[in-house]
């Protein structure tokens, strides 16, 4: 894509996901579109740690569990404010993961990846168990909304909750654009390509590796608490290891390491299995076949497809590159 | 400037190094030679703290390195420059350099890089291409330029020779000359040993994980018999 074309399309997007509600007259699909920006956070996060830096983690429905359970409780059993709780998920979360990945990163590769699925295993479990504080598979209801903003916005109001996840959203899908022009952007790339070259020329490779899985454990506390104020019921079944490989297939569709890939690929997760439900029982089936066949006709993902296929369409039209 | 003694080091319950030792001084360039598995990575490696050191000691400048973690080597002055011409191959030539500056905090870095592209001027005429897509002995310039960007003290080669045609070899051979006449105190890791002998003020030899034979360059290349038995000649 023509380097200029970029920030008017990301402009268009925008102004589209800004009007979805008013012209989506089906409650339903604002619903769904909500959910896929929720998603998009989680994304976001994944990428980070497996785009960015190379090492799959799935654990990060875990940790959306972990952002989840600490706005809720603290706003159901010590009666903070919502805005406060939700605030401080992320922060619990990142905390949390600093005490997981301390010890996860000392392993490599695959290892790296069998221990954090384990680890999101274990919160599983203490989720389900620990009864007295999580009400285990039973699940936590009633979780309130956020309080009006300046008595003025109700977010009661689906569609003004619509507008504060999709700000959240934006405003995270900056931080990671920071990020990844950043010097540390650089690093974590340098360590995904080639991590012994990395530490031959000074960095402190587990540093950078410990904060990319703190920063994906940030994203995903935020997409918790989003996610658990929106719904207003929360159990564990939704923060299991399948919803991890979700978040690990929205990465690798939409395009690994891209800033806009994880945006797609969090749109077809949620979108894929919904419009998939014509298939009936058949469902997950063909859902599996299309992840394949995707995997194996785009091996980088979505994006990079669609950027050369633009580029093609604009020599064969004619367009100076 | 660089001493080892008595290092000792190896993998799982295999030592592989069985008390080396050996020295660098200032503005020397020294070379370890030696057949494939006779423990001469594993030398470098134990003294940039890739491999645990079991045994002995390695010092430089006067003060022990071998407990140091790799990037506080990298920040004393040791540059490695490791074997199979690495690089970050999806970052551009120019990124690759600057990478290699990581350690440095001072504001000269990127007159360093026009200074790397008079030194290799292949680098330049790449500047903005991906380092992937350059050809090996392209790669291993860069590889050397990116070493240097560290400013070091100490710069470390293993083995620059590896899988190259021979044309580009002799040109890596020229380019190490070229930054030993600088002043830049190196350390050389080679199987080509004509190559070491050539550029290498003092060598030493390795068999099995020990140091067999040291001497000038001139007195190993001059002794015939040293030469059949050890250099393949």
């Amino acid at each position: 894509m023509k380097r200029a074309l970029v920030p008017l399309a990301v402009l268009a997007l925008l102004a589209l996901a800004i009007a979805a509600p008013q012209y989506i007259t089906v409650r339903y699909y604002v619903q769904l579109i909500l959910l896929a920006m929720i998603w998009t956070i989680m994304a976001h996060g994944q990428n980070i740690i497996q785009g960015m830096t190379g090492y799959v983690s799935i654990t990060q429905a875990g940790l959306m569990g972990v952002g989840a359970y600490a706005s809720t409780l603290l706003s159901i059993r010590l009666g903070w404010p919502v805005w406060a709780s939700m605030a401080i998920a992320p922060f619990i979360t990142a905390l949390f993961s600093v005490f997981v990945g301390y010890p996860s990163l000392r392993v490599k590769g695959h290892y790296f990846a069998i221990v954090t699925l384990a680890f999101n295993m274990v919160i599983f479990i203490v989720l389900m168990n620990f009864t007295s504080l999580t009400r285990g598979e039973a699940g936590i209801f009633n979780i309130q909304r956020p309080e009006p903003l300046f008595g003025l916005v109700d977010f009661d109001d689906r569609v003004a909750y619509y507008y504060l996840v999709l700000t959240v959203a934006v405003v995270m899908t900056a931080l990671t654009w920071l990020l990844m022009r950043s010097s540390i952007g650089r690093t974590l790339r340098a360590i995904r390509q080639n991590e012994n070259l990395a530490s031959a020329c000074g960095v402190a490779v587990w540093k950078y590796k410990l904060f990319a899985f703190v920063a994906s454990a940030f994203y995903a506390g935020a997409a918790g608490a989003l996610y658990a104020h929106y719904i207003g019921f929360i159990n564990p079944e939704t923060f299991g290891v399948a919803q991890s490989l979700d978040a690990i297939l929205a990465v690798i569709l939409g395009g690994t390491g891209t800033l806009f890939g994880p945006v797609l690929g969090a749109f077809a997760v949620v979108f894929l299995p919904e419009y998939l439900r014509i298939a009936e029982s058949f469902r997950l089936i063909v859902y599996g076949l299309l992840l394949v066949v995707a995997t194996i006709l785009m091996p980088r993902g979505a994006l990079p497809l669609l950027g050369r296929a633009w580029h093609a369409a604009a020599r064969r039209l004619g367009f100076p590159k | 400037m660089l001493e080892v003694r008595d290092l000792r080091a190896g993998y799982g319950t295999i030592e592989v190094l069985h008390g080396i030792s050996f020295e660098v001084k200032a503005g020397e360039c020294v070379a370890l030679i030696g057949a494939n598995g006779s423990g001469k990575t594993s030398t470098l490696k134990a003294i940039c703290g890739l491999l645990p050191v079991r045994a002995g000691s390695v010092t430089f400048e006067g003060e022990r390195i071998d407990r140091l973690a790799g990037h506080v080597i990298v920040e004393r002055g040791i540059a490695m420059c490791p074997e199979g011409r690495q690089v970050f191959p999806e970052m551009t030539v120019v990124e690759n350099l600057r990478i290699g500056a990581y350690a440095r905090k001072d504001a000269e870095q990127e007159s360093d890089i026009a200074a790397m592209q008079d030194l290799f001027p292949i680098l330049r005429e790449r500047a903005q291409q991906d380092a992937g897509k350059l050809s090996g002995g392209e790669q291993e310039m860069l590889a050397i330029a990116r070493a240097l960007m560290a400013r070091p003290k100490l710069c470390i080669f293993d083995e620059p020779s590896l899988g190259l045609a021979p044309k580009i070899v002799a040109e890596v051979e020229a380019t190490i000359a070229r930054i030993k006449a600088r002043g830049i105190t190196t350390l050389l890791v080679e199987q080509n040993s004509a190559m070491a002998l050539r550029l290498a003020d003092r060598v030493y030899l390795y068999e099995s994980g020990e140091i067999v034979l040291t001497g000038t360059s001139a007195e190993l290349r001059d002794d015939p018999a040293i030469a059949r038995a050890y250099l393949g000649e």
